[in-house]
């Protein structure tokens, strides 16, 4: 069992929410049956939030265990919002590109599970995941995120960085010195709902008070910090503070003493895909040792739910940080319905 | 309507083009306003009241509308009397390098300018801290920073309309003002200024549209600082999870509102005074003489040219070629490996790069034709099917290209019989009605100095319609269609507001690819594909003066 | 006692070409001078070089005793400061103006206000026959009434000279007649002193006290309608003025008659004409003009034996095309009948009616 506090949470929704289609392993036969589909079908569409520079290396692997899939030309990422705002208008018209969805955002699989929207597939890897790293058959966790601080050595001195959540709202960091993401970034929402509940409103009002710096994703965050444009980023995503080039370019995380708010990024299949076989190898891939490794591991130094998936190196361990999670998903999906607004009434000029 | 005698191939085409202009243009604004009211679920005034009560947003939008028409206008303005009417020194090349802006995406400028401009790392400072120990000397990252960018990008089209004004006025004006007593000053106050009004308006109320509905500068220069218009609001709306479609089309809507409205006050405006003084001869103006001080406004258009074209580009080139961003010269090295990551790993590139150049040639050809199907009809064939002709195909003047674009999403989205949405003829759908405006005014132009007795004599030696488009017609107006099909392809190379909203993963084109490439932080790649870009349409434009000269195109 | 407009060595050249080269004319106070020639001979250039709208290379004006050019001192004021007032051939009425203001233009720029304007402005619109026309918008006028406020403009500002370029061109024929005859009553009326641009021969001879006739950027001779007209000096201002017969000849002066020569063209054809610029008593090249009315054509008697090649039947008048030998001649006459074409003819001039043409 992983140091990890979502058990009760889970099991409230899966009590709640869905039928469980009956478990079972897969066959040799079955496998091979997928590889022949997947053979017909040809390529692979995949929408993912994630914008690493070295996700291709992911992409490229998958394509060398099945060398006659093509990944490239279907493959798009964007912020969170922008990617489920192209998943939602393909499907509602008909015309669905994609096979498979991967974003740091847990709601968005609790709705579309809840209205049919995704592709059930008990995939053999899931026996190494832990019953409530996945929804059913629906979507399983394949990598978790942690919401962190970080600020540049070179141009903040350290003692005068912040220490915890509550360290943001000092008079040094307002007037475009904080850099956070924008509403559209999954990893946004998990942090301020958690923040708030733990925090109050009051917290989130005075944040919005400190005029940051608003940026679409953490790897823009990042280059921000490193240029000096900003002092601190308070919605950072671990680990683009722990990577070499950050580090090199003086980049430090800071683990707030409250504690790391976590996102859940799950994979699913959508249903309507055009090419459900292959992408069930991919969710196999995703999921298996080699290829969670590969991803949550080796490329983003992020933490998994896969419990022989080593943890990030130059990074605390899971239970180490203080990790905070939603604790009524009730509360958090219709928070998440409204977290544009809420976003903009609180850090908009 | 000319009577000819039953169904001919021209009553067909003429029905055909009123459905092609009504299915382009009419849909999508009727779509926008259709969206407008209604919220998920019927009819609604909730993303009425969300939006109204947006007045921040609201304000800034006017003042960047305002703000980048006023300095527009009057730096154009300004350049068209310098290079038009005094002897500027280098009048000749500045001329043409003053328009070059036309020919860049505002979306290029505004990185430029990020990177220059930013108040703590951007170069200007850094140059500045270290030499002159100022700290933070400009902040572009602010609305003042999004006026001022736009504003560069959008000298051109004032400047173009005026200097076209001040030729074709017949110098004999300002010479009976200067004659009758009036100093060079007077006489371009009293006599030139007012007769330049309809131009100085018309262009004025082209920018505004145009600025209204922004996308990329404030999505650059405006976002990181909170400051949004009505342009970002569209993004942001429809790149929300749950996207907000309903507030995207109200903004859609109080845009076109305001945009069509003041057109149409233009047009009721202008009509009541017309000041004729076009006579279709062309004039060699008189030079103003005002001694050295033309130095000083050589030295004037050089700065705008340094500012609006030089200095982002040069930028650009820099930091896809630097290894890393740093202002010290010892830490300096250069090389070209953004290039090589671009062109050979960057999996967007070659994908980008197709779609912009399909498009480009695709909008270019089309666009050329329906314009002189267009404008033939409007030209030879006046009546009320002309009119209408005539007006539609320039409602998207009034409209910001945010705005049609959002109509032609809706109005694909929903129609899941025809395969457009998620494809490439989306992007053309909105291309096409974005540019149909230049395409019709050009055909018209063109059509117009070709006397229709050059027709008609092959008419009346029997060659049919379509044989007298073809064999005379379409020659005659070669090297307009030359020059239209050229600028026609420039500008969808660069085209950025339309895509943003209609792109897939599969059909993303170039400015698109930047855009990623700036919101996923990778700085010197998105130099490395924007200097691609622009070589492109630099390459485009070096083959369109050529063939202009072969053709006799000035 | 100097000139009230003098002009000296003017020239003016657009890079290499010159367009007007020692050009010089002096004209009196409530004098009207024409600048007559065919297009390009460079009047329009001399009367904007004495506007201040072109830049000479050189030469001298004065106007009442102020010098507004010169080039050797690189002095040349500029135009609003010259005293001049013009009518343009485009007529050059500001159409976003009342009537009113454009004709009062020069108190407004004085910094005169409409007060102070109305009086000259009313009186010339009067003069011109618009009264009532002040607060009409200017781009609601037709050609004519154009016309007519472009000359009102030029008379309320009460100028030291009015300048006009072929102000008359524009409008159809009848009209052109009836403003030829207004615009000469109204010079005299006021006095102007003016210098009047005009491609029309008739025209310049209606309304000039003098007439230079220009060619190449030169005058080629300046003098009184009647002296121009009589005495041409050159082949050119005799062909302009009408005298189309000039024939090359070899002139013998006449020892006996003093202003009298003869002269022998072509086909041995003997001529007696007046040579008023006889210099020298050597015989020499030139050429005899005479005109096609002076003519006097018969089918037999006295004359120069010749056979009518043409003839063109025009109403009131018929031109005849007599051909002696190599040489043919232009007559005209009433039209008659009997000298069909292929007649044989015999024609003379009276000597009077012949001149001797050097140049």
């Amino acid at each position: 069992m992983t140091g990890f506090h979502r058990r009760t949470l889970l099991r409230g929704l899966l009590a709640g929410a869905m039928t469980l289609p009956y478990m079972r392993r897969a066959s040799a036969e079955e496998q091979a049956a997928l590889v022949e589909g997947a053979k017909k079908e040809g390529a692979l569409a995949f929408a993912t939030s994630v914008s690493a520079a070295g996700f291709p290396k992911f992409m490229d692997a998958f394509k060398a265990k099945y060398p006659f899939l093509d990944v490239s030309s279907g493959y798009y990422s964007a912020p969170t919002g922008r990617v489920l705002a192209r998943v939602a208008a393909e499907m509602s018209s008909g015309n669905l590109s994609f096979d498979a969805l991967h974003i740091a955002n847990l709601v968005p699989y609790l709705q579309m599970a809840r209205s049919g929207q995704l592709l059930p597939y008990h995939s053999p890897e899931l026996a190494a995941f832990p019953e409530d790293a996945h929804g059913g058959d629906f979507w399983t966790t394949a990598r978790i995120i942690g919401v962190i601080m970080a600020y540049n050595k070179n141009v903040l001195a350290p003692e005068k960085a912040p220490k915890s959540w509550l360290d943001i709202l000092k008079p040094d960091f307002k007037g475009r010195k904080l850099i956070i993401q924008d509403s559209a970034a999954g990893t946004s929402f998990n942090q301020m709902y958690i923040l708030e509940k733990l925090l109050g409103i009051d917290f989130m009002r005075k944040w919005g008070e400190q005029k940051p710096i608003i940026v679409a994703t953490s790897a823009q965050l990042i280059d921000l910090l490193v240029r000096g444009e900003a002092l601190v980023g308070a919605t950072v995503d671990h680990f683009r503070a722990f990577e070499p080039d950050a580090v090199k370019a003086g980049i430090v995380g800071i683990y707030p003493t409250e504690g790391m708010p976590l996102a859940l990024a799950p994979i699913a299949i959508l249903k309507g895909a055009p090419h459900p076989n292959a992408a069930k190898l991919f969710v196999d891939f995703t999921l298996s040792h080699d290829g969670n490794t590969l991803l949550a591991h080796d490329i983003f130094n992020v933490y998994s739910p896969r419990r022989d998936v080593p943890p990030p190196e130059r990074q605390l361990p899971l239970a180490e940080t203080k990790p905070l999670l939603p604790q009524d998903l009730a509360d958090y999906e219709k928070a998440s319905a409204n977290f544009p607004e809420h976003f903009d009434s609180i850090f908009k000029t | 309507m000319a009577l000819r005698g039953g169904f001919s191939t021209e009553t067909a085409v003429g029905a055909g083009l009123g459905a092609v202009v009504t299915w382009l243009v009419i849909l999508p604004l009727a779509a926008v306003a259709i969206g407008a009211a209604t919220d998920t679920g019927g009819l609604s005034a909730r993303p009425f009241l969300d939006v109204l009560g947006s007045g921040r947003i609201i304000a800034n939008t006017v003042i960047v509308g305002v703000g980048a028409t006023a300095i527009a206008v009057a730096v154009g303005g300004a350049l068209a009397l310098t290079l038009a009417r005094i002897e500027t020194p280098g009048r000749a090349l500045l001329s043409r390098l003053v328009t070059v802006p036309l020919y860049i995406t505002p979306l290029l400028t505004a990185i430029a300018w990020s990177w220059l401009g930013s108040p703590r790392g951007g170069l200007i400072n850094l140059v500045c801290r270290r030499l002159l120990g100022i700290d933070s000397l400009v902040d572009l990252e602010t609305g003042g920073g999004v006026v001022f960018v736009s504003a560069l990008a959008y000298v051109p089209l004032p400047f173009l309309l005026i200097s076209a004004a001040l030729r074709s006025m017949d110098p004999s004006l300002e010479e009976s003002a200067r004659i009758h007593g009036g100093s060079t000053f007077q006489s371009l106050r009293l006599v030139t200024l007012p007769l330049m009004l309809p131009s100085i308006v018309g262009s004025a109320l082209l920018v505004f549209v145009q600025a209204m509905g922004l996308f990329s500068v404030p999505a650059v220069l405006g976002m990181p600082s909170g400051f949004y218009v009505a342009g970002t609001e569209i993004y942001r709306s429809l790149n929300n999870f749950p996207p907000r479609l309903a507030q995207a089309a109200v903004w859609g809507l109080l845009l076109l509102a305001v945009t069509a409205g003041l057109t149409w006050l233009q047009t009721a405006f202008l009509r009541r005074n017309s000041y004729a003084t076009v006579t279709g001869k062309a004039f060699r103006p008189r030079m103003l003489e005002i001694g050295w001080a033309r130095h000083l406004l050589a030295l004037f258009a050089i700065f705008y040219v340094a500012v609006a074209v030089v200095l982002p580009v040069a930028t650009l080139l820099w930091a896809a070629l630097v290894n890393f961003i740093t202002v010290d010269l010892d830490l300096m090295a250069f090389g070209l490996k953004h290039f090589r990551y671009v062109l050979f790993e960057y999996p967007k590139t070659y994908l980008a790069m197709e779609n912009s150049l399909v498009l480009g040639v695709a909008t270019a050809t089309l666009g050329c034709a329906l314009g002189l199907a267009l404008s033939w009809s409007i030209v030879r064939r006046p009546g009320r099917l002309s009119a209408y002709l005539d007006q539609v195909s320039m409602f998207p003047l009034a409209v910001p290209s945010m705005v049609l674009a959002l109509g032609v999403l809706w109005v694909y989205v929903r129609a899941k019989a025809l395969p457009i949405y998620g494809t490439i003829s989306i992007l053309l759908i909105a291309y096409l009605t974005h540019y149909l405006p230049i395409a019709v005014r050009a055909g018209s132009g063109a059509l117009r100095q070709l006397h229709s007795e050059l027709e008609d004599a092959a008419r009346l030696t029997g060659a049919s319609w379509g044989r007298t488009i073809r064999w005379i017609t379409l020659p005659l107006t070669r090297p307009t269609l030359v020059a239209t099909w050229s600028l026609l392809f420039i500008l969808s190379v660069q085209e950025i507001s339309s895509s943003i909203l209609l792109y897939t993963s599969r059909t993303t084109v170039l400015s698109v690819a930047v855009f990623d490439l700036w919101e996923a932080g990778n700085v010197n790649a998105l130099a490395a594909l924007s200097v691609i870009q622009l070589a492109i349409t630099f390459l485009a434009l070096l083959a369109l003066s050529l063939a202009g000269r072969r053709e006799g195109v000035a | 006692m100097s000139a009230f407009l003098e002009v000296e060595g003017l020239a003016v050249s657009y890079g290499p070409i010159a367009a007007v080269e020692g050009v010089a004319f002096s004209i009196e106070k409530g004098e009207h001078l024409t600048l007559l020639g065919p297009s390009g001979c460079g009047k329009t250039t001399t009367l904007r070089a004495v506007a201040g709208l072109e830049t000479p290379s050189s030469g001298r004006i004065v106007i009442d005793g102020a010098t507004i050019l010169d080039a050797v001192q690189g002095l040349s004021l500029p135009p609003e400061k010259r005293g001049l007032s013009m009518v343009f051939q485009s007529y050059a009425i500001w159409p976003h103006m009342s009537v009113f203001d454009n004709v009062g233009f020069a108190f407004r720029v004085r910094g005169m206000g409409r007060e102070r304007a109305r009086p000259a402005v009313e009186r010339a619109l009067a003069l011109v026959d618009l009264a009532g026309f002040a607060d009409r918008p200017a781009s609601r006028l037709s050609g004519g009434q154009q016309q007519r406020v472009a000359l009102a403009r030029a008379i309320a500002c009460d100028s030291k000279v009015m300048l006009l370029d072929e102000p008359l061109s524009n409008l159809d024929a009848q009209l052109r007649i009836a403003m030829r005859a207004e615009l000469s009553d109204l010079r005299r009326r006021l006095g102007m002193t003016s210098v009047y641009v005009t491609h029309d021969q008739e025209e310049a001879f209606a309304l000039s006290d003098r007439i230079a006739v220009m060619r190449g950027g030169r005058i080629e001779q300046l003098g009184t309608p009647s002296e121009i007209y009589c005495e041409p000096r050159t082949r050119f201002v005799a062909g302009f003025l009408g005298m189309k017969n000039i024939l090359d000849a070899e002139i013998r002066p006449l020892s006996r008659e003093s202003g009298y020569a003869e002269a022998r063209l072509a086909g041995d054809i003997i001529f007696r004409a007046r040579d008023p610029f006889a210099s020298g008593s050597a015989p020499s090249p030139a050429s005899i003009g005479f005109r096609p009315v002076d003519v006097r054509l018969e089918t037999a008697g006295e004359g120069i034996a010749g056979v009518v090649a043409r003839s063109l039947f025009l109403g009131d008048v018929a031109h005849y095309y007599v051909r002696s030998g190599p040489i043919e001649i232009c007559a005209h006459d009433r039209p008659r009948p009997e000298l069909s074409d292929g007649r044989e003819v015999r024609w003379r001039v009276d000597p009077d009616r012949c001149l001797v043409l050097r140049e």
